[in-house]
């Protein structure tokens, strides 16, 4: 958000870091100072959860690095190295491993939220744009990290999801060898992907970095979606902020915590503790938990090529997600019909995630076809038409001014974050 | 009329996973006939186990479920549809039972490992797995390690030196054999994998340093394992030659046979060495051997907890009082 900047430096150090290279003054207009609307609730505080997420994971990471061996031989025993003789291996490498799975948990929560507020709509559309990139930069780094350990898991997981690059047309073989590095999965792979794993996150954080750019120059969006109009709608974002998120940050650690310590293995597979052996095949190839809905989607499709296809769609589709939307009204509040297609889309991916993790015969099969007709559906007919169809429930002229009561239709008041009643004026 | 073409699927309602339950579940049967109709059969096997269901057994059901079509049967289309639903109830065998739940000193999340029984169960691996199974990631040293069996230096000197290992270049460029020493790691059975399978026909006994993590149910399905070979065979099942009835095994049929028996190992703290004694002494053994840190990590659990517990409601406090004036 465009705003004076507030920063004095106080000092002769300050002043002349200042007028060369005005670091401390964009940090302090960025994360101090910034205007922030002044209603936004518990699911805004997802971004400064991911940033940490972020942060956990490259430093266990740089860490484990430090111990594990890239080879086809020693990968397997030299994460049992860790866990078993250096020093806090253990705890390092069950933080990485279900920071994994938490990172998805947060960016998936995040983006449900952009979703329902819509977040993604004029004029942050490239914000969204480039969070979308970043969920695909995890997908990729999550999928070569799982491939690292070397387990049953890991190479069967590496074997297909490679081998869905067969599948194109003409080149598909040529890529899956260069892919490989060979002509199966083996020693080049696991270094290349080792490689790539280490790169992947550092990615991340750059294109973190525009997120936040982009996330500054219009403001954040609110749960009324409505433009703040002057300073009765806004607050600092230090200490206003900083200090909501940093209580939903705890909680959010008390979830992480308890899986670290008390259930570690419960979001892997067992079978991932085998060591990969080429020779035999696991009886069921199934991914991490926040990969199902994908695999069903994949695997809803009975054409190989069409099924990767819908798989990627799916995930690309979220790209012209600003496009497809025609209704001018941001947030999912003043959109009643809009609201329950939006539940139905919270229950597809769900119902995706579970049929995902069953082996694709009966109701399984059924569920994820369901599922994958209404993803797109949702995205390419819903959406859409409800701009066109839909009237919207009456909305507030500002995020500090209730809605004007009319007699016939009663206010949507919606208790705010707090469990207070309705906002009421400032003042 | 003629009964011409059994097809469709053969669709076992209920509980097939656990089939050695109480009751065989009932089978819904797509019998399409000769004209081109379709004749649901509806079998019911009542209250006989799926697991001692026998063929004449299959054959009566069918008899009384398709009542006055029973007679248009011809011998070979009764055979043929008899042999299907055996096929099915065969299959259905196949599936492994989920293991009971057992009460285990580390359970829970104050549990610890019982020295005792890690060193019991030592003493099974070392006597009775040992002369198939490898550990290869767990060394003598570990055996010594807080969180572990609590052996001393000293026994642990003197387990390992019960061993032989082969070292060396020495100066002159020859190998040697020495005594084993706490920082060797416990010997392989095998000098490679092809010996390991060729001396158990064929089937390479796994590693057991992470068994019980890397199998679903991880101890208690050990623990069946080692203590479910009572169990008669189904009449229905055909056994593979050099394989052993098992119905927690995947498949059921495994090539490991039944391998505590009573009394077999004498312990030195005078525990009686009933099967059940030693399966759960191993297990404890090879849950520890799965996660030596396991204890390491409980123990760090609360402090941590407790922190992160005081800290949200430090954060959760301050953002209250910070946002008390403000209309939001």
């Amino acid at each position: 958000m465009d705003h004076q900047s507030k920063y004095e430096p106080t000092n002769g150090f300050t002043r002349w870091i200042d007028s060369r290279l005005p670091v401390v003054r964009m940090a302090h207009d960025s994360f101090i100072d910034y205007p922030t609307p002044v209603n936004l609730n518990y699911w805004w505080t997802f971004g400064g959860i991911l940033t940490f997420c972020l942060v956990i994971m490259i430093v266990t990471g740089i860490v484990l690095a430090m111990h594990y061996t890239p080879h086809v031989d020693h990968a397997f025993d030299s994460v049992q190295h860790i866990r078993r003789d250096v020093q806090f291996g253990w705890l390092i490498q069950y933080v990485h491993a279900n920071g994994a799975s938490m990172f998805f948990l947060a960016v998936y929560i995040h983006m449900f939220r952009g979703l329902y507020y819509g977040s993604y709509k004029e004029p942050r559309e490239l914000l969204w744009i480039l969070g979308v990139v970043i969920f695909v930069l995890m997908m990729a780094a999550a999928f070569l990290g799982y491939v690292l350990p070397w387990g049953q898991m890991s190479f069967w997981a590496a074997t297909v999801i490679t081998n869905l690059f067969a599948a194109i047309p003409w080149v598909g073989e040529g890529i899956r060898t260069w892919l490989w590095g060979g002509f199966s999965v083996d020693n080049a792979t696991l270094n290349r992907f080792f490689s790539l794993h280490y790169l992947v996150p550092f990615v991340i954080f750059a294109v973190v970095a525009l997120h936040i750019w982009a996330l500054h120059v219009p403001g954040n969006n609110n749960p009324k979606g409505i433009d703040p109009k002057g300073n009765q709608d806004m607050v600092p974002f230090h200490p206003y902020y900083t200090a909501k998120d940093g209580f939903a940050l705890g909680l959010f650690l008390l979830l992480f915590a308890t899986f670290v310590f008390y259930l570690p293995d419960a979001l892997g597979h067992a079978d991932n503790y085998i060591k990969a052996d080429p020779l035999v095949t696991p009886e069921h190839i199934v991914p991490e938990w926040y990969f199902l809905p994908h695999y069903a989607i994949l695997r809803a499709v009975p054409d190989k090529l069409m099924g990767v296809i819908a798989m990627f769609a799916a995930i690309a589709i979220l790209f012209v997600l600003p496009w497809l939307d025609s209704s001018k009204v941001r947030s999912g509040r003043y959109r009643p019909l809009f609201q329950q297609f939006f539940i139905l889309f919270v229950v597809a991916c769900v119902a995706l995630g579970w049929a995902g993790g069953q082996p694709a015969e009966g109701a399984a099969l059924l569920v994820s076809r369901v599922g994958t007709i209404y993803y797109f559906a949702f995205f390419l007919i819903i959406l859409p038409l409800l701009g066109v169809f839909e009237t919207p429930r009456e909305m507030p002229n500002s995020i500090a001014e209730p809605v004007l009561k009319k007699p016939d239709s009663p206010p949507e008041l919606e208790p705010d974050s707090t469990g207070k009643p309705a906002p009421v004026p400032a003042e | 009329m003629r009964i011409a073409k059994l097809f469709l699927s053969i669709l076992f309602v209920v509980g097939l996973t656990g089939a050695s339950g109480p009751a065989s579940p009932d089978v819904d049967l797509d019998v399409q006939l000769a004209d081109g109709s379709t004749q649901k059969v509806h079998l019911t096997f009542g209250e006989k186990p799926l697991d001692k269901l026998t063929r004449d057994d299959v054959r009566a059901m069918l008899t009384i479920s398709l009542g006055d079509q029973a007679a248009q049967l011809s011998s070979e289309e009764r055979t043929r549809v008899e042999d299907e639903i055996v096929g099915h109830i065969q299959s259905s065998l196949r599936y492994k039972k989920s293991p009971d739940h057992q009460h285990w000193h580390f359970s829970g999340p104050l549990g610890t490992f019982d020295r005792m029984a890690l060193q019991r169960g030592y003493q099974v691996y070392r006597e009775v797995c040992a002369s198939c199974h490898s550990m290869d990631l767990i060394a003598f040293r570990n055996l010594s390690d807080p969180g572990g069996p609590g052996f001393s230096e000293d026994e642990v000197k003197a387990l390992a030196a019960q061993f032989t290992y082969e070292d060396g270049p020495d100066e002159f460029g020859d190998m040697f054999d020495r005594p084993g020493k706490p920082s060797d790691y416990f010997p392989n059975p095998y000098t490679n994998e092809n010996q390991g399978r060729a001396a158990n026909g064929g089937a390479l006994p796994p590693d057991l340093s992470l068994i019980t993590k890397a199998r679903k149910y991880g101890p208690d399905y050990v623990y069946a394992l080692m203590t479910g070979y009572d169990k008669p065979v189904p009449p229905l099942v055909e056994m593979q030659v050099g394989l052993y009835y098992n119905p927690y095994f995947s498949g059921r049929q495994i090539a490991m046979p039944n391998q505590l028996f009573p009394e077999m190992v004498e312990y030195a703290d005078g525990t009686v060495a009933t099967q059940e004694q030693m399966a759960k002494d191993v297990v404890e053994f090879l849950t520890w051997a799965g996660e030596p840190k396991m204890e390491a990590r409980k123990a760090m659990a609360i402090p941590v907890l407790a922190y992160l517990f005081i800290l949200t409601i430090l954060m959760y406090m301050s953002y209250k009082r910070l946002w008390r004036n403000i209309d939001h």
